[in-house]
């Protein structure tokens, strides 16, 4: 058995897409390159980044509580902290006491989570998510009302909504529910940077992989404000964390950004509001709208 | 008919548009088919034709950071497509179950071979649905980019952003994890078949 033969076959589609079928999203780049020259390239970058402070600048009052706690977190027998990291955990501390305040709403099985979001293009993404995966999900995708409905699955099945062989359709799939909430999630930082690491050989170093998970959690599940506040003091003990004190959101809101880099120019990027720290969103995605709702279409 | 780009190399053009930034539609042409077909196998071919535009959006704003000394931008290309992949995991999961359960298209006069043969490679997608859908992100992205995309180790490396090392070991660890889901089932599946056939 060739595992790697069999996952070739499983590749579909084999036929690489025609010019036609590009068409639309070439205009879109050609109409971001127009009028782009001359100018710094830095400008078109999802985040416009006017300054970037590794140390200082946090101005923001209230923060003494969590200024107190960055410096517990430092280990006792390293008296030199990298400074970049110790700022970012100030950020982190103040966004996970942010957290704590938000209204506590874990949804009924039968509810949704409804969130809004615009991408990098600047189109908007709505989504009703299932919290318990059991009821059909709905994402509205970009400015051309696409919509797509993902079937809940129930006991194991889901209906089949497309096939190439019509006599499959309307008949029933074996599934694994996707849930929008776990109520399993750990809520204390241990817990948390122990759920993180698990996938990844029990370390954070892998921060590519947990930076995507982060974001899903952040973005796309709901998570009450105990786990929701582990997960940021979690994301403090990543290694080689720094701070962009003053980024401008997809939506141009003005917040923090909290960023790793690795050696190879790859980038994790989570933007705070400056004031609140409230969560805004990633480098690839704004955060509009995040609420709990009876029904898809439903919108508060 | 060429245009004057065709001849350099994509390290080139990208820094050429960091002053001329029309030029970028070079690298859209060049690679945009390989982009949008790899988000597609992934992710089903709707969501694959927003999200490849979408690619080279971000690929454009993050230009002015790209690395010159990689002279193929495509495993850049592959890394900002597969970091999208990434939230989107339910519709990821959701478009290999989907490819599973479709399956090939029944025919209603073959022989009983061509049937037992049908409902095995059927068990299999259903298997290999499964296999994929069990690995985590890290694994899954060096495993496809690999099996589908015909990448190179130090290619998922540049794309994903990984030691190389780090390429190989996840992609042991995703095909032993294949297979082990293939052959736990081989008992299932010849029984399937054995009750087709």
């Amino acid at each position: 058995m060739d595992e790697m033969l069999l996952l070739r076959e499983f590749a579909k589609p084999s036929e690489l897409p025609g010019r036609d079928d590009l068409a639309q999203a070439r205009a879109k780049l050609v109409a971001a390159t127009i009028g782009t020259a001359d100018r710094e390239p830095a400008t078109v970058h999802p985040f416009k980044r006017r300054k970037r402070v590794l140390w200082g600048g946090l101005t923001a009052v209230g923060l003494a509580a969590a200024i107190t706690a960055a410096v517990a977190l430092a280990p006792a027998d390293n008296a030199v902290l990298p400074v970049p990291q110790a700022s970012a955990v100030v950020v982190l501390r103040a966004a996970a006491a942010a957290a704590l305040k938000l209204p506590d709403t874990p949804p009924r099985p039968d509810q949704f989570l409804y969130t809004k979001s615009q991408r990098a293009n600047g189109l908007i993404d709505e989504r009703w998510s299932s919290a318990d995966g059991t009821r059909d999900s709905l994402s509205k995708n970009g400015d051309e009302d696409q919509e797509f409905l993902s079937p809940g699955c129930k006991n194991g099945k889901q209906v089949v909504l497309n096939a190439n062989d019509p006599k499959l359709i309307g008949t029933l799939a074996d599934c694994t529910p996707f849930p929008a909430y776990n109520a399993a999630l750990p809520t204390t930082a241990d817990g948390m940077v122990a759920y993180l690491a698990g996938q990844y050989g029990g370390t954070l170093d892998n921060v590519n992989g947990i930076g995507k998970d982060v974001r899903y959690l952040l973005g796309d599940q709901y998570v009450r404000p105990d786990q929701r506040a582990a997960l940021l003091e979690a994301v403090a003990k990543i290694p080689g964390l720094g701070v962009d004190q003053d980024v401008k959101d997809l939506a141009g809101r003005s917040g923090v950004g909290i960023f790793w880099e690795s050696p190879g120019g790859g980038r994790s990027e989570f933007v705070f509001d400056r004031e609140t720290y409230q969560y805004l969103g990633t480098e690839t995605e704004a955060v509009l709208a995040y609420a709990i709702v009876d029904n898809v279409r439903d919108r508060s | 008919m060429s245009s004057p780009g065709e001849a350099e190399d994509d390290a080139k053009i990208i820094t050429a548009s960091l002053h001329d930034s029309e030029r970028f539609a070079t690298i859209f042409d060049r690679h945009a088919p390989h982009i949008q077909r790899y988000l597609a196998r992934r992710l089903g071919s709707q969501i694959a034709d927003d999200l490849a535009g979408e690619t080279f959006l971000i690929a454009f704003g993050k230009r002015a950071r790209y690395d010159p000394k990689y002279t193929d931008a495509r495993p850049w290309l592959y890394g900002i497509a597969t970091n999208l992949v990434g939230q989107r995991r339910r519709e990821e999961v959701r478009e290999y179950r989907l490819r599973a359960a479709v399956g090939a298209p029944a025919d209603e006069a073959c022989h009983a071979e061509q049937v037992a043969e049908q409902v095995t490679a059927q068990a299999m997608n259903e298997l290999l649905a499964t296999a994929l859908a069990g690995l985590s992100e890290g694994d899954r992205d060096v495993l496809v980019l690999i099996a589908w995309e015909g990448l190179s180790y130090e290619e998922v490396a540049a794309a994903l952003d990984i030691p190389v090392g780090t390429v190989r070991s996840r992609l042991n660890r995703a095909r032993k994890k294949v297979r082990a889901t293939l052959s736990q089932s081989d008992q299932t599946l010849s029984e399937e078949v054995s009750n087709h056939g």
